[in-house]
C-alpha cells in the first residue's frame, strides 16, 4: 500500500525518521550479539570477562533496540491485533472505533514519554550515573525512551486523524494491515 | 466495578482491532487512573516502560529469532528435508513423515512457529505434490509440523513463559526437549495410520542406497552442530540462556556467511525482522505490565485464586478446566498475547493447586498450539494455504487427525508430568 493512503505528507515524514529509528535499533540488536560472544570468547578463553557488557546491554543496547523500533513496526502493522471480528463492524463505526482507540493510545504514550522526559531531566541535572563497575550516565536510557515513544506517540496521531477522516468520508484514508494471506490464497484456490 | 470498567475497555479495544498491546497499555491506565487516579498512573507509567525493556535476560527473544533469521538466509534449513526424506526411504507416507522430522529439527534451531511452517511448506509441500501425495494429507503434516519449533529449544513462547513466571529459562528450554520428540512421534504415528487406512493418499517412494544415505547426513552437519551449541551448552551449564542465545546468532550468521548468502542487503533484512518481531513481543509485555499492576493494586488474581482453592473440587478438574479454556482461547488469540495475558494470572493459581510451575509452561505452549491450526485463526494453516493455493477448508480438514494426536500427547504429560519433568531434573 502506498504511503500517501495514511493521509500525505506527514506520514512520509514520519517513515522516514522511522527508517533511519529502526537502522539504529537493527544495529543495537547486532551489537547486542557481537558483545556477547566477545565476552564468551573473553570469558572462557582469556579469563578476562568484559567488565561492561552487562550494563552497556541492559542500560542502553535493549532499550535502543524495542524503542526505535516501536512506531516502525506499528507503521508496518508489526504490532500484533486481532482483526477477526473487524469485519463484523460496521465500516465507518470501526473507524470511528479506531480513531477513539488510538486517541487514547495516543495519551497514554504521550504521558510514558512525559514521565520519561522528566526522569531525563532530573537525570541530566542530577549527572546520575549508573551504580556500576563502569558509571555510565542514566540520561541515554531516558532521552531513548523519549524519542522512541514520542514518534510512536506521533504515529498514533495520524492513526487518530487517518480513521476520524475514513469515518467521515466512508473511504479507507487510512494504512489498514494487509489483508490476511489467506484470502487471497484461499479464493485463488477455490 | 472498576475490573469490570478496565475489563470491558480491554475486550472492546481488542474487539475493534487495536493492537494488542495498546489495548492492554489504555486498559491498563485507565484502570490504574480509577484506582488510584494521576499519581499511581503517572508513578506507573515511569517505571513500567523500562522495567520491560531495561534487563538482560530478555535478549534471549532477539537473540534467538536473530537466529532464526540467519539460518533461513543461509538456505540450509530446506536441506533438513531433503535429508530426512533420503533417510524415510520407500516407507509409504515417507516424505510426510520426513516433514515432521524436518519440523523437529528446524524447530531444533528456531523458535518461531510460523517461520518453521514457511519453511517446510516452500519445501515439502512440492515434493509431495510431485510424488502425488493427497494435498489435505501433505498440508495437514506441514501445518501441524510447524508447531513443533515452540516446543524444542529454543522456544520463544517458552523463554516468555519464563520471564512472565520468573522461571529459570534454561530449566524450561530443556522441559520441551522430550515433549516436543513425543509430539514428533504423534505425528509420524499419524501420518502411518492414516495411510494405512487410505492407502492412495500417500504413493511408496523410491529408496535411497547407504551412500546417499551418508552423503545427506553432510548437509545436516552444520545445523547439528548449531543445536548442539545452543541446546547443550544450556543442557550442561557451560552457558546461561542468554550466553548461549548470542552464540547460536552467531554462529547462524557465519553459516550465512559460509554459505555465501549473508549479502549486506540479507543482513539488514534479517536485523530489522529481529528488530521487528522483538519490538512486537515487547510491546506486548510493556502492556502487560501495566495491565499487570492494575490487576495486583485490584488484588483481582489474589481473590481468584483464593476463591478457586476454596472450591471443593479435584485440582485435576480444575487443571482441566483450564488446558480447556486455553484451547478455546488459542482458536482467537496469538499465542504470545495469550501467554501474556493470563500466566499472571493463572499461575499462582496453578501453584497454590500444587502442580509445578515448569511443567504447567510446557503444557500451555503444547495446548496453545492447537491453536495454531485450527480454525478461525490457526497462523500455520494460513502460512500452507499461501504456499500450496489450497483452500483453508481443505487445509484443516487435512490438519484435524493431528489435532486429535495432538489432544492425546496433551492427556499424555497431563497424566504423567515426569515426561516433561524428568531432563530438567538431570541438568
Amino acid at each position: 500500500m502506498s504511503e500517501r493512503t495514511e493521509i500525505g505528507w506527514p506520514s512520509v515524514v514520519l517513515a522516514k525518521v522511522e527508517t533511519v529509528l529502526v537502522a539504529l535499533s537493527s544495529i543495537a540488536i547486532g551489537s547486542i550479539m557481537l558483545i556477547v560472544v566477545w565476552d564468551v570468547i573473553m570469558r572462557y578463553a582469556f579469563s578476562a570477562p568484559l567488565g561492561w557488557s552487562y550494563e552497556l546491554i541492559a542500560a542502553y543496547l535493549v532499550v535502543a533496540a524495542f524503542f526505535f523500533a516501536l512506531s516502525d513496526t506499528l507503521h508496518h502493522h508489526g504490532h500484533v491485533a486481532i482483526d477477526l471480528f473487524q469485519p463484523l463492524i460496521p465500516h465507518r463505526t470501526r473507524h470511528l472505533l479506531l480513531a477513539l482507540g488510538y486517541a487514547a493510545a495516543t495519551v497514554v504514550l504521550a504521558l510514558i514519554a512525559w514521565q520519561a522526559w522528566l526522569r531525563l531531566e532530573s537525570a541530566w541535572a542530577a549527572d546520575s550515573r549508573l551504580s556500576t563497575t563502569m558509571p555510565w550516565p542514566t540520561w541515554p536510557t531516558y532521552a531513548i525512551v523519549v524519542v522512541g515513544t514520542g514518534l510512536v506517540m506521533l504515529r498514533s496521531i495520524l492513526r487518530v486523524f487517518g480513521h476520524l477522516a475514513s469515518c467521515i468520508s466512508g473511504h479507507d484514508l487510512v494504512e489498514l494491515p494487509p489483508p490476511p494471506v489467506t484470502s487471497s490464497a484461499g479464493e485463488d484456490a477455490e | 466495578m472498576t475490573v469490570a470498567i478496565a475489563l470491558g475497555a480491554l475486550v472492546l479495544l481488542l474487539l475493534i482491532g487495536l493492537p494488542v498491546a495498546l489495548a492492554m497499555a489504555v486498559s491498563g491506565a485507565l484502570g490504574l487512573y480509577l484506582v488510584g487516579g494521576m499519581p499511581i498512573l503517572g508513578g506507573i507509567l515511569k517505571t513500567a516502560p523500562l522495567s520491560s525493556a531495561n534487563s538482560y535476560e530478555i535478549i534471549t527473544i532477539p537473540m534467538f529469532i536473530l537466529m532464526a533469521e540467519f539460518v533461513i538466509l543461509s538456505g540450509v534449513a530446506s536441506d533438513l528435508f531433503r535429508a530426512a526424506t533420503i533417510w524415510m526411504g520407500r516407507v509409504r507416507g515417507g516424505v510426510a513423515m520426513a516433514t515432521a522430522l524436518a519440523g523437529a529439527g528446524f524447530g531444533a534451531i528456531s523458535g518461531s512457529s510460523t517461520a518453521a511452517a514457511a519453511t517446510l511448506a516452500s519445501t515439502s509441500i512440492p515434493a509431495m505434490m510431485d510424488e502425488g501425495y493427497d494435498p489435505k494429507l501433505a498440508g495437514g503434516v506441514v501445518a501441524i509440523s510447524g508447531t513443533l519449533a515452540m516446543l524444542i529449544p529454543p522456544s520463544i513462547a517458552l523463554i516468555l513463559y519464563g520471564i512472565i513466571a520468573d522461571i529459570p529459562i534454561g530449566q524450561l528450554l530443556i522441559a520441551g526437549l522430550i515433549p516436543g520428540i513425543i509430539v514428533t512421534l504423534a505425528i509420524i504415528l499419524t501420518v502411518a495410520l492414516l495411510v494405512r487406512i487410505e492407502p492412495g493418499a500417500a504413493p511408496q517412494s523410491r529408496s535411497y542406497s547407504f551412500a546417499e544415505k551418508i552423503a545427506a547426513l553432510k548437509r545436516v552437519g552444520p545445523m547439528l552442530l548449531l543445536f548442539i551449541a545452543v541446546t547443550g551448552s544450556i543442557y550442561t551449564g557451560l552457558a546461561t540462556p542468554t550466553e548461549a542465545s548470542g552464540i547460536g546468532a552467531f554462529v547462524a550468521m557465519l553459516l550465512a556467511a559460509w554459505e555465501r548468502r549473508l549479502t549486506g542487503q540479507g543482513l539488514w533484512r534479517a536485523l530489522r525482522r529481529a528488530a521487528q518481531t522483538s519490538c512486537m513481543i515487547l510491546f506486548i509485555i510493556l502492556g502487560a505490565h501495566i495491565f499487570g499492576y492494575f490487576f495486583t493494586l485490584t488484588r483481582v488474581t489474589n481473590d481468584l485464586t483464593d476463591w478457586v482453592a476454596a472450591l471443593a473440587v479435584s485440582p485435576w478438574i480444575i487443571i482441566t478446566i483450564i488446558l480447556i479454556g486455553y484451547l478455546i482461547l488459542g482458536f482467537f488469540m496469538d499465542q504470545i498475547a495469550i501467554l501474556i495475558l493470563t500466566v499472571p494470572v493463572v499461575l499462582p493459581l496453578v501453584m497454590a493447586l500444587g502442580f509445578d510451575p515448569v511443567w504447567f509452561g510446557v503444557i500451555i505452549v503444547v495446548t496453545a498450539e492447537v491453536g495454531m491450526v485450527t480454525p478461525p485463526l490457526g497462523m500455520n494453516v494460513f502460512v500452507v494455504a499461501r504456499y500450496t493455493r489450497r483452500p483453508l477448508g481443505e487445509l484443516f480438514r487435512g490438519v484435524m487427525p493431528h489435532v486429535w494426536a495432538h489432544l492425546i500427547v496433551i492427556a499424555l504429560l497431563t497424566a504423567f508430568p515426569a515426561l516433561v519433568l524428568w531432563l530438567p531434573s538431570t541438568m
